[in-house]
Formats: C-alpha cells, sequence, structure tokens
C-alpha cells in the first residue's frame, strides 16, 4: 500500500438513448463535471484527461475547456475505440502512481446511434487503408469482422448459437434491475433465436445496442482520496495487448485475451476464481465468452454452459455484467463497464448490488485488441 | 438512389497489388530476401525489412471461416443479398488471411475447410477488378 496508488475517487455520466439531440461535447463535459462533484473534489485540482475517439467524440482539449480549466499538462487523445479502454484508465493511474498528476479525468462520449453510426456506411465511396481490401466485398464494418471470429471459434470449440443466446439472455435479466439500461423487457431463447440475422453467426441480440451519451471516471492518489467524498476504488493492475486489424490477426480461436489475462494474473497472484463480479466488454455476446474462456473463467467452449447453468449470474460463480453490459445498458464503447464497476465495489449498486463486492475485473476490447483491468475496494 | 458498392483506394504501397488484378493476375507480396509472403501490401517485407515482389500465386486455398451478410454495412449490395463473404488462407501461404465473396455455391453448403479457387471478376462502378473464390470440393 502507497500513498501514490492511483483510485477512483469520482463517476459521472450523462443520460444513455439513442437520439441525445446533444453534441458530444456537451455530454462529455457534463459526465466529467458529474465526476469531479461525484468525488468532492475541486474543478482546479484535475491537470489530465485521457479520452478516446474512434468515429466520434470531442478532444481532451476542448473537455478541459469545457469545465473552466485554463488548460491541463497531460492531455491524451488515443486514436482507438473500445479496445484502448482499460489502457486509458492504465494511462491516467500511471500519471497519478508517477505524480505527473494529481488528478486525472478518463472519458468517452459518443453519439454512436443518431451520429456517426460505427460499421455504417453510404454514399458512394472509395475506402483506402486496411479496409481498401474487404470494403469492395461488402466487408468493412467490426460486426462482420467479429462474426468471422465467431464462425471460427465455433468451429474450433463447439461454441453453439444457443450459447451465443444465454449471454443475450442473462445479460438482458441484469438489466431488468438497471433504471440507467435503454433494454429492459426479459427475453427469452425463442425470443433469441427469432431475431433476425445481421451478419450470421450474428443475430439482432448479440450486438451491441447503438447509443447516444456520455461517462467518466475520476483517478487521483491513495493520499489525496483521504479527503473525498467517496470510498475509494483502487486500480490495482492493467494489461492490454494489441494486434493490428482483424483479418491480420492469425488465430480467431485465442484473442487478444489469451496474451493480456496470463500476465495480469501472475503480476497480481490473482484469478479468475477470486473476482466477485466481472465486466466483459460485450460488443458481441461471443466476445464476453471468448474473452471469459481467456481469463480462465472456465475452459474453452464452456461459457455457453456457465451461463445457462446460472454461474454468471446472483448465486452462481460470478455475476457477468451486472448493469445489463453493451448489450443492453448502452454501448458506450465500454466505458460504462468502468462505471458500474466503481457503484459495485462502492456497494451503490441498489437492487443490482453484488453481495460483498471488493474486486472485480474490467475488460475491453475483442479480437485481436483489448485488455484488462483490476479493480479492487480500497 | 442507387450506388455503387466501395471502391478501392490504393495507395502507393498497395497500387501494385490492384493493378495486377487489372491485368488478370492473382498475386501476393513475396520477400525477396527471407521468402516469406504478406499480407495486407507493404512497403518492406514485415518478418526482415527485405524488398518486397509481387509473385503470382495459384488461387487454391481454404476457407478458414465465413459470414453470412444479411444486412449491407454499405450500400451497392441490396441484390446479392444474403451474401457470404470467407476468410481465405492461400495454399503458398496458410498463415495469412484474405477477405473475399464466396460464389458458386449455396449459402447453406458452405463450410470452413471447404477448398477453393479464385476467379478475378469486374467490380462494378469502376474499372477496379477484384478476386472472388469459387469453392472447388
Amino acid at each position: 500500500m502507497a500513498a501514490n496508488d492511483p483510485m477512483v475517487v469520482g463517476i459521472g455520466r450523462s443520460h444513455y438513448s439513442r437520439n441525445s439531440g446533444r453534441t458530444t461535447w456537451g455530454m462529455a463535459v457534463e459526465s466529467c463535471r458529474l465526476a469531479v462533484e461525484d468525488a468532492g473534489m475541486a474543478m482546479s485540482d484535475v491537470d489530465g484527461i485521457v479520452e478516446f475517439n474512434t468515429a466520434d467524440s470531442t478532444g481532451s482539449l476542448n473537455v478541459a475547456y469545457g469545465l473552466g480549466l485554463p488548460g491541463i499538462r497531460y492531455p491524451v487523445d488515443l486514436q482507438n475505440g473500445g479496445n484502448i479502454v482499460t489502457f486509458a484508465v492504465a494511462l491516467a493511474a500511471m500519471a497519478v502512481q508517477t505524480g505527473k498528476c494529481k488528478a486525472i479525468l478518463v472519458y468517452r462520449s459518443l453519439n454512436s446511434r443518431s451520429g456517426k453510426r460505427l460499421g455504417t456506411f453510404t454514399g458512394d465511396l472509395a475506402i483506402g487503408g486496411d479496409d481498401q481490401y474487404g470494403a469492395p466485398h461488402g466487408y468493412l464494418a467490426p460486426g462482420q469482422w467479429f462474426a468471422m471470429y465467431c464462425r471460427r471459434y465455433m468451429h474450433e470449440f463447439g461454441t453453439t448459437n444457443e450459447d451465443l443466446g444465454e449471454v443475450a439472455i442473462v445479460t438482458r435479466q441484469h438489466a431488468v434491475k438497471n433504471d440507467w439500461a435503454m433494454m429492459r423487457d426479459p427475453i427469452t431463447m425463442a425470443d433469441y433465436m427469432a431475431s433476425r440475422w445481421i451478419y450470421d453467426p450474428f443475430r439482432l441480440y448479440d450486438c451491441a445496442l447503438e447509443a447516444d451519451g456520455a461517462c467518466a471516471i475520476l483517478i487521483t492518489s491513495r493520499e489525496r482520496a483521504q479527503d473525498l467524498r467517496q470510498a475509494p476504488v483502487q486500480v490495482v493492475d492493467e494489461e492490454t495487448f494489441m494486434g493490428r486489424h482483424p483479418d491480420s490477426w492469425s488465430d480467431f480461436g485465442h484473442l487478444f485475451s489469451a496474451h493480456s489475462a496470463p500476465p495480469l494474473w501472475q503480476r497480481t497472484g490473482l484469478t479468475a476464481r477470486d473476482m466477485d463480479f466481472a465486466c466483459i466488454y460485450d460488443c458481441f455476446t461471443f466476445t464476453t465468452i471468448a474473452v471469459m474462456e481467456d481469463y480462465g473463467f472456465c475452459e474453452k467452449g464452456g461459457a455457453g454452459e456457465y451461463f445457462r447453468s446460472g454461474k454468471a449470474t446472483y448465486g452462481g460463480d460470478c455475476v457477468i455484467n451486472p448493469h445489463g453490459g453493451l448489450l443492453s445498458e448502452a454501448y458506450i464503447h465500454g466505458m460504462n463497464h468502468h462505471y458500474e464497476a466503481v457503484m459495485q465495489l462502492r456497494g451503490q449498486a441498489g437492487e443490482r448490488q453484488v453481495a460483498d463486492a471488493r474486486v472485480a475485473l474490467v475488460t475491453a476490447g475483442t479480437g485481436p485488441f483489448g485488455g484488462g483491468v483490476i479493480y479492487a475496494r480500497a | 438512389m442507387t450506388f455503387h458498392p466501395p471502391q478501392p483506394e490504393p495507395s502507393l504501397d498497395s497500387i501494385a497489388w490492384w493493378n495486377s488484378l487489372k491485368q488478370g493476375i492473382f498475386a501476393l507480396q513475396r520477400c525477396t530476401r527471407c521468402r516469406e509472403w504478406q499480407v495486407p501490401n507493404l512497403e518492406r517485407c514485415r518478418h526482415c525489412g527485405g524488398e518486397l515482389v509481387l509473385e503470382p500465386v495459384s488461387g487454391n486455398g481454404t476457407i478458414y471461416s465465413y459470414i453470412i451478410n444479411h444486412r449491407p454495412p454499405a450500400p451497392g449490395f441490396d441484390d446479392l443479398l444474403p451474401y457470404a463473404v470467407a476468410i481465405v488462407t492461400p495454399d503458398e501461404a496458410p498463415g495469412l488471411h484474405i477477405p473475399g465473396r464466396i460464389v458458386g455455391v449455396a449459402n447453406e453448403d458452405i463450410r470452413i475447410g471447404q477448398a477453393v479457387t479464385t476467379e478475378i471478376v469486374d467490380h462494378p462502378g469502376g474499372d477496379w477488378k477484384v478476386p472472388v473464390f469459387r469453392v472447388t470440393a
């Protein structure tokens, strides 16, 4: 235990919706301001901001300005999506640990439903870069890349469509008790099987819920956290592994998580069995399955049964995505997983509180790129 | 309003590959020094930094994975729905992944592990040609 241990001391979020009618700038500033107020910290103590911005967001300098700050000493704008969230948290944590910063905000703000929809393109297009090879074949959306991973995964490990369905059903069940979640009506296996194909093997209910909104967390040192309003939540450790474009990854049966999980467990001396709950980045049901298996919550091919037998919910082994995840709460690009983890570890999750939650894994990303962070009640 | 499917926008590293398709040649980059193949096209070999040449390949390969698209992510594919896209591993370089449409087989008959051959076809909306994969066994 050290005075400079990084602690999450504040959380903030906007309303999540299908059409915010607001700018990403406005929502980012709101969520950051709420995080600072939640902590009970002076805004003038914030000297760093980290954000990530695939497709649609507002940069760190705009948000600093909107928060009334004259400037910041640690401006980080990461050109990535939901794969980089835990690394963004790690960058903030390291800046606090080294003494570079007093307090840092990490946020994501996007209008991914009403504005720029990831993986939806219109008009006559010429596409360069990575997607010049796939785009002429009508193959250029994240949902397509990871459906491709999913089919291969099913072939190698026996994962079934029903296994994917179990993840959608249990995740939705959790969202029923979350008044911030956008989708709260329970679904059955029949509903799942009847939902329309998007990119077979993905049906509609396999895909994250495109949404508008913003979410932020505030990180400072253990020492500074003592004088603040909320019980601090420690950023224990983080590990990211990033390959490049999904087509360039050679083994669809083992995702980034096969690389990022072992160092994280080894350094912390923890295992999946020690987690009281987990927020697994669920851009697709398949991602939850493959990442959980790589982190060792169950054996390869076993996640469907883990969900089916009740191990992934209250009274089981480890509650997975108690807020309803990106599938049913909202696709705030994974930032909302961190909000939920902090609520749970503070004991503030109300009806959906996981009993005696002390330590949790939060993951980011899928396919070739992503990471995981461990949070603990301080 | 109807649109054409997306056109490729080649880079300085990939223009030669697209031009060879226009000549009806399916080729892949290969290092003159370490002899490794690579996809996508780069300036130098990613393994040793060596010089690359475009070397024609057989076009024979294996389906590594595939999806059936019921929703087009971009304009220009409505008439093809539902259409299949596969990741194919070429026989000469089985670790590499090449995306392309599957032709000549019913969607429900596509399987991982099937052998394919490559055909080069006109791409609607411009003067580019693209490789597509035909199931042979």
